[in-house]
């Protein structure tokens, strides 16, 4: 039947299916559509950068536009995976840069990025457009004026959280006066002044401008120069907001707010000054995404802007907000989605602000919509934790942070398996979830029979045994990452359940109770993952076998081990049979 | 034996210079404890903006000690570049001369951060609510206590804490009348340590007798 068919008019069909799982599918139907399929295959996500390599990825898919690729385990953003483990993105670059030269979007995450990757971008893609740096290290603003300065067609330059070095803001002004193509550019990372009088011009010959996110250097009188020549703009981030008060600084920046009528989003808001809050009122009924997280205004300040925010979906905020404001958020933002708070001083176990667990249940009646959860605070109860449950069966990501590692239900002092169980029981489209607070094996044993779709989790300080993990392997259906920090977990459950490893995309655990013996095991057994040990103290294959690593990256592939691997880093394989 | 009573010498004077005397004269005067402990002492106590100076020496001297664990590192799970602002938010609110004070208003609470060497997670008081040392100590030691195991009778704790210049200073040796004054101006991040279990140490690492 295949043959019937010719092969333009499934590449037609194909070109609708745009989902990479439903491509994966398709590929998997018969050589003919795996052969058709991947010659018309344009964007490709790789998750894992050890999962494959660049010429397996360059020989497959010849025609690739667009690559998204992660590089560095989650947990390297809290400091956990050591400097120079890997990521680096040069090979990636370097491949792509003789197969694919109508390369139009590159996206990378947590990866290592040179000066010479992003001159090599910028000299070998002559249709290069968009560039997502987020997370990712290891360039200076010499590579992005580099991208700057040869990248003619570049629409997207969003360097999200990365690490830049940043030698002088001057790199903006290699973009050439010619260039107006520009829709999006995101420099909040960058700590250096930039030219502004550049970004100026900049923003005035960008008509198809529509994200702009400042750093915190560009101070908030000026802020209005930019908003005027860019009223189009959807997504705006300020740069420091703070000044002393001046009526003519305040009206020129509430009537150039004011004239953007289709924002949408607003984020920076470094060194906040309340006094200065009005200038964006008349933008707040529109507004659907707001971050503040880095503002430390207190709660009567913030109840008083997101009461104003009816169509908030997304809301970014310090735990300033306190109880109280959660209040008014449920009272006024019915169709919010997603909720970060975040903790103002996270290394003191007693509290500096009123958010308790209060706030939170608060939210999750009062906000029918929610899906998202990301919640510091320094209390927490089962009982609270099963009204979340009930109130919100549509939760899809719940991330919870008690500040003190193994709390309890501080009404009952008892572990909070029960709440977190109510949670997987009754969100059953629960994708992602981050554990805390005092737990035992039995909240991993809800997890495994009840989080059938959970593909993301995370543990810390938790458990009793090695029969906790033994639940998790052995349930959780979709599970694809596992992250686990302190807990007692060890050999048992991993090689008892060492086939569920090839099914997941990675599984991280460090400080936890497992032997080098039981890794060589893993590696020896199961070719298609690689094994790896972190160990900075040498050698594992110096000490007695029934060492504990220190910790362990576990991932599948098909690119056989690393060659890459700096000198703490040790992989496993077939052959440590032999040494 | 030479390098240590060297390194304690360049110390000792350094110190008396300022006025102030460090960790290593408290437990030389205070009788149990020799010049050997002062080996791996580290002169910038302050290298680690947020507040880890003895705690450095700890791990220096206490290499291979797993049970005590210093700070923990990326808990909580905060982002490089938040924790960096964060830090900076907290210094500056010490910069503009305001006391850490939260709800009660400037002249009823000052609020210092206490941490205890091997605990990863530091508290809070305000020492508005105590009169001497002995209460401090005594109310710290019951806090702590839950962390780690305390020998409140034989075994010795010492309280240092940070001046505005940044340096660790012995905290008995301010009248407690002075401490506000002292304090006011800078927060404090007051280090409790476990001193038993550095003399123990030393004790090990003691060069043998000539």
């Amino acid at each position: 039947m295949a043959k019937s068919f010719p092969e333009e008019v499934l590449e037609h069909v194909f070109s609708f299916i745009t989902s990479d799982s439903d491509r994966n599918a398709v590929s998997l139907v018969c050589k003919s559509w795996y052969e058709i399929e991947r010659w018309c295959r344009k964007r490709v996500f790789v998750g894992n950068c050890y999962a494959v390599s660049p010429r397996i990825l360059t020989r497959r898919f010849p025609e690739v536009r667009s690559v998204e690729i992660k590089g560095k385990p989650h947990f390297a953003d809290f400091n956990l995976v050591p400097e120079g483990w890997g990521g680096c993105v040069y090979p990636w670059i370097s491949a792509m840069a003789g197969a694919y030269p109508w390369l139009e979007e590159i996206r990378l995450k947590r990866m290592v990025v040179s000066d010479e990757a992003l001159e090599l971008i910028s000299t070998s893609f002559c249709n290069f457009k968009v560039l997502v740096l987020s997370s990712c290290e290891g360039f200076s603003t010499d590579g992005l004026a580099s991208i700057a300065a040869n990248c003619r067609k570049l629409r997207e330059l969003d360097l999200r959280e990365s690490e830049v070095d940043d030698l002088s803001g001057h790199w903006l002004s290699h973009f050439p006066d010619t260039w107006t193509s520009l829709v999006s550019l995101n420099i909040a990372c960058l700590g250096s002044e930039v030219s502004f009088s550049a970004l100026e011009r900049l923003v005035a010959r960008s008509p198809n401008l529509r994200t702009l996110r400042l750093n915190r250097a560009v101070s908030l009188e000026k802020l209005h120069n930019l908003l005027c020549r860019a009223p189009q703009l959807v997504e705006f981030g300020t740069g420091a907001y703070s000044s002393e008060l001046r009526p003519d600084v305040f009206s020129n920046l509430a009537g150039a707010f004011s004239g953007c009528k289709q924002l949408k989003g607003l984020s920076g808001f470094w060194d906040l000054v309340p006094a200065y809050l009005p200038a964006i009122y008349l933008t707040c009924s529109g507004l659907t995404s707001l971050n503040l997280s880095y503002a430390t205004i207190q709660s009567p300040d913030l109840v008083k802007l997101v009461s104003q925010c009816r169509n908030l979906q997304r809301l970014w905020v310090l735990d300033y907000i306190e109880d109280i404001g959660l209040d008014a958020l449920a009272a006024s933002c019915k169709d919010l989605q997603e909720l970060r708070v975040f903790p103002s001083d996270p290394y003191v176990v007693d509290p500096n602000v009123s958010l308790t667990e209060r706030g939170l249940v608060a939210v999750s009646e009062g906000c029918p919509k929610l899906q998202s959860v990301l919640y510091f605070c320094r209390q927490m109860s089962n009982a609270a934790l099963v009204a979340i449950a009930r109130n919100r069966p549509n939760l899809v990501c719940f991330r919870l942070c008690i500040i003190e590692p193994r709390a309890p239900d501080y009404l009952t002092l008892e572990p909070l398996d029960a709440g977190f169980g109510a949670i997987v029981e009754h969100c059953k489209e629960l994708r992602r979830l981050s554990l805390s607070g005092l737990l035992t094996d039995r909240v991993f044993e809800y997890i495994g029979t009840r989080g059938r779709k959970l593909e993301m989790l995370s543990i810390a300080f938790a458990g009793d045994s090695d029969l906790g993990l033994h639940h998790v392997l052995s349930g959780c259906e979709s599970l694809r990452k596992l992250e686990i920090r302190d807990c007692p977990f060890g050999d048992k459950a991993l090689l008892a359940n060492a086939a569920k490893l090839e099914t997941m995309r990675s599984l991280w655990m460090s400080s936890c109770s497992v032997s080098f013996g039981a890794c060589k095991l893993l590696g020896q057994k199961l070719p298609r993952l690689n094994v790896e040990v972190i160990d900075e103290r040498g050698s594992p294959y110096s000490r007695p076998e029934s060492c504990l690593v220190e910790k362990l990256y576990i991932y599948r592939t098909v690119a056989g081990p690393r060659i890459d691997m700096p000198p703490f880093v040790w992989t496993i394989d077939e052959d440590a049979a032999l040494r | 034996q030479e390098t240590v009573s060297s390194n304690f010498c360049h110390f000792a004077s350094k110190n008396h210079q300022k006025g102030k005397r460090y960790f290593a004269e408290t437990f030389e005067n205070g009788g149990q404890q020799n010049e050997t402990s002062l080996v791996s002492w580290n002169d910038k106590p302050n290298e680690e903006d947020d507040g880890n100076g003895p705690e450095n020496i700890a791990s220096d001297t206490i290499n291979n000690d797993d049970e005590e664990k210093n700070h923990l590192v990326g808990w909580p799970p905060i982002k490089s570049w938040r924790r960096k602002l964060l830090h900076e938010q907290q210094g500056g609110q010490i910069a503009n001369d305001q006391v850490l004070v939260r709800g009660g208003g400037r002249t009823n609470s000052i609020y210092v951060k206490v941490r205890m060497e091997g605990v990863g997670i530091g508290r809070k008081i305000d020492l508005k609510l105590y009169h001497s040392y002995q209460t401090l100590t005594d109310t710290l030691i019951s806090m702590f206590a839950k962390y780690q195991k305390i020998d409140k009778d034989g075994a010795s704790y010492t309280i240092l804490y940070q001046d505005r210049e940044g340096d660790w200073l012995l905290a008995r040796d301010v009248p407690w009348q002075y401490v506000f004054s002292n304090f006011y101006i800078h927060s404090c991040l007051i280090s409790m340590f476990w001193s038993i279990k550095r003399l123990t140490l030393f004790r090990k690492q003691r060069p043998p007798a000539i």
